[in-house]
């Protein structure tokens, strides 16, 4: 008996098992011998021990892209979860609480942006960014905004933000739709007690909304941080490979690939790549952690 | 406590506000897409002024798109199936407690951390592997890929699902002589197709969109995906803005009407799959 078991254990587990361990885990492993290592793809390796590191860390062309790009990276990030939750929470507390109609349709076609290739999302962006073409410097020239508002994907000195900008309303549906049924699951004696001891929305929504729906507050930006961290695909069409203005939207996904596989010609240094990447796993991999602890004692207290 | 009626108007007001920003895009993109590049650079704000699909023609006759469409299809459907089957029949043996030996639970943890891992930081080793079993550049070696990067949500969301059917199930089907094979394929399988339909939507979302991993992968035009394709269409007709678009609609708006479509099954994914993670 519990060998015919045997044999049907190791039949169904060892497929999934054996692709997910050859083309997803044993490649971390071999991503760490590669930081040692001197490369160009396609040919001989050669050992260098340190060098890769000495190179990104020490070298000043490199270690001022490498810092600028973690700089910026934060940046976008910090701008893109805080504006998503922020709106998210507000929509979906408001639609949930009120029972408004509409509910559905609003969320569908606020969800829409994540099933297009985020790359179509920056073709059409730079069409509507574009100076000469583009709705929005029509609309600023007409409105007579300051100069530090028009041409902004062309100036180091905006273009982060309206990145960032683009992102919040591309990425807005994922949280909102969420919270919405997070916030639905609550029960809605507590709401309705609440309001009869006088609370209003904003102490409602602080105090009783938020502090229920935490552990799914910090599993979905867990999720969108390791969504975004390693941004690429925007930037990338939008502002070219070299993260311009003057490096100035230079994030770590677009910095990795153009360490990496170098510029349209070519003259990549894999080893330095591999460096960034072990870089960008250990961050990862701290958010990873502290997520998971944060959501432990939250939900140990939530049940108490 | 009374909601006054000014309170609701503005929160609509928002909203229409925020739809507006979301929906003008496509808007715009179908606009550019049926007006001629004079147009377009003489008159950019107007309306187009009649309904000329000369762009598409030219985006489908002369760009590649088709056969990116093809190859889209070949990739994400053999990821698909595969995922799908490796995940389903790992689920089961983690998620039915009679079969029990040491170190599943570690095992199972192994392989859901994969979910935490961007590929993004595997493309160098990924790389090097690939060209050393000869699939650089080969569909099969970015399925492979996709396939292991999507089995730990797959089987997450699986086992999650089939450790919530009832024994009895089983029970009684085993009163009917049934074996493992049977059991897995006419209870457990059937029982747990919502989940299988959400495993399925969000590989699909993933591995359809992805750039990154194509772009470097698949050097060959032959076999290249859609979002690469697209980029490289961009790329051949610079400056002709309405084939640009045009050829943009083409990969958009099939994938919009899909989702609308699927749209309750798809958001409901979603929530099942976050909300238990």
């Amino acid at each position: 008996m519990r060998r015919r078991n045997g044999t049907f254990v190791v039949l169904f587990l060892l497929p999934a098992l054996f692709i997910y361990s050859t083309f997803f885990v044993f490649p971390i492993i071999l991503g760490f011998r590669v930081t040692f290592y001197k490369s160009v793809f396609g040919f001989l390796d050669q050992y260098v021990g340190w060098q890769n590191f000495t190179l990104l860390f020490g070298a000043e062309t490199f270690r001022n892209q490498f810092f600028n790009a973690i700089k910026n990276n934060f940046i976008f990030l910090g701008i893109s979860l805080i504006g998503t939750n922020i709106l998210g929470l507000t929509f979906a507390f408001l639609f949930s609480t009120r029972k408004l109609r509409g509910a559905g349709a609003f969320r569908n076609i606020l969800f829409s942006p994540q099933i297009i290739p985020i790359i179509t999302v920056g073709y059409i962006s730079s069409l509507i960014f574009n100076p000469s073409l583009g709705t929005y410097d029509k609309i600023a020239g007409f409105l007579h905004f300051p100069d530090l508002f028009v041409n902004v994907l062309g100036k180091p000195n905006t273009a982060l933000y309206t990145i960032s900008i683009i992102e919040i309303l591309r990425l807005l549906g994922f949280p909102l739709t969420i919270y919405y049924v997070a916030i639905n699951d609550i029960p809605t004696d507590i709401i309705a007690a609440s309001r009869i001891d006088g609370a209003n929305d904003f102490r409602i929504l602080l105090h009783i909304v938020l502090a229920m729906i935490s552990p799914i507050l910090i599993t979905t930006n867990v999720l969108m941080f390791i969504g975004s961290f390693i941004y690429f695909d925007l930037i990338y069409i939008m502002q070219g490979y070299l993260g311009g203005p003057a490096f100035s939207t230079d994030v770590l996904g677009v910095f990795f690939y153009r360490t990496t596989f170098g510029g349209h010609h070519g003259g990549g240094d894999p080893g330095i790549g591999a460096v960034i990447s072990m870089c960008m796993l250990l961050i990862l991999a701290i958010v990873a952690i502290v997520g998971m602890l944060m959501q432990r004692t939250l939900r140990r207290r939530l049940s108490l | 406590m009374r909601r006054t009626r000014a309170d609701t108007i503005v929160i609509y007001i928002l909203t229409v506000a925020i739809i507006l920003i979301v929906v003008y895009p496509l808007f715009i993109s179908l606009n550019v897409s049926l007006k001629d590049n004079r147009d377009i650079i003489t008159k950019p704000m107007a309306l187009a002024s009649k309904l000329k699909f000369d762009n598409y023609k030219n985006a489908i006759m002369k760009g590649n798109l088709l056969t990116s469409y093809k190859n889209s299809f070949i990739i994400t459907g053999c990821t698909l199936v595969s995922v799908i089957a490796l995940s389903s029949m790992a689920s089961y043996i983690f998620a039915r407690s009679h079969f029990s030996f040491r170190l599943k639970n570690v095992l199972f943890f192994y392989v859901i951390l994969g979910m935490m891992i961007p590929v993004a930081v595997l493309l160098i080793p990924l790389f090097k592997m690939l060209n050393f079993m000869g699939l650089y550049n080969t569909r099969i070696g970015v399925i492979m890929v996709y396939t292991a990067k999507s089995i730990p949500f797959a089987t997450f969301i699986l086992t999650d699902f089939m450790r919530s059917i009832q024994a009895d199930f089983f029970e009684a089907a085993e009163m009917d002589g049934a074996k493992e094979l049977a059991k897995f394929i006419r209870i457990a399988v059937p029982l747990v197709m919502p989940a299988i339909a959400t495993a399925a939507i969000f590989t699909f979302r993933d591995v359809w969109n992805d750039f990154f991993m194509p772009l470097i992968f698949l050097r060959d035009p032959r076999i290249q995906t859609l979002p690469v394709g697209l980029s490289r269409f961009m790329g051949q007709f610079e400056n002709q803005w309405g084939i640009l678009y045009a050829g943009l609609n083409l990969v958009i708006f099939p994938l919009l009407l899909m989702y609308y479509l699927l749209s309750k099954q798809f958001i409901k994914g979603l929530t099942s799959g976050a909300l238990k993670a």
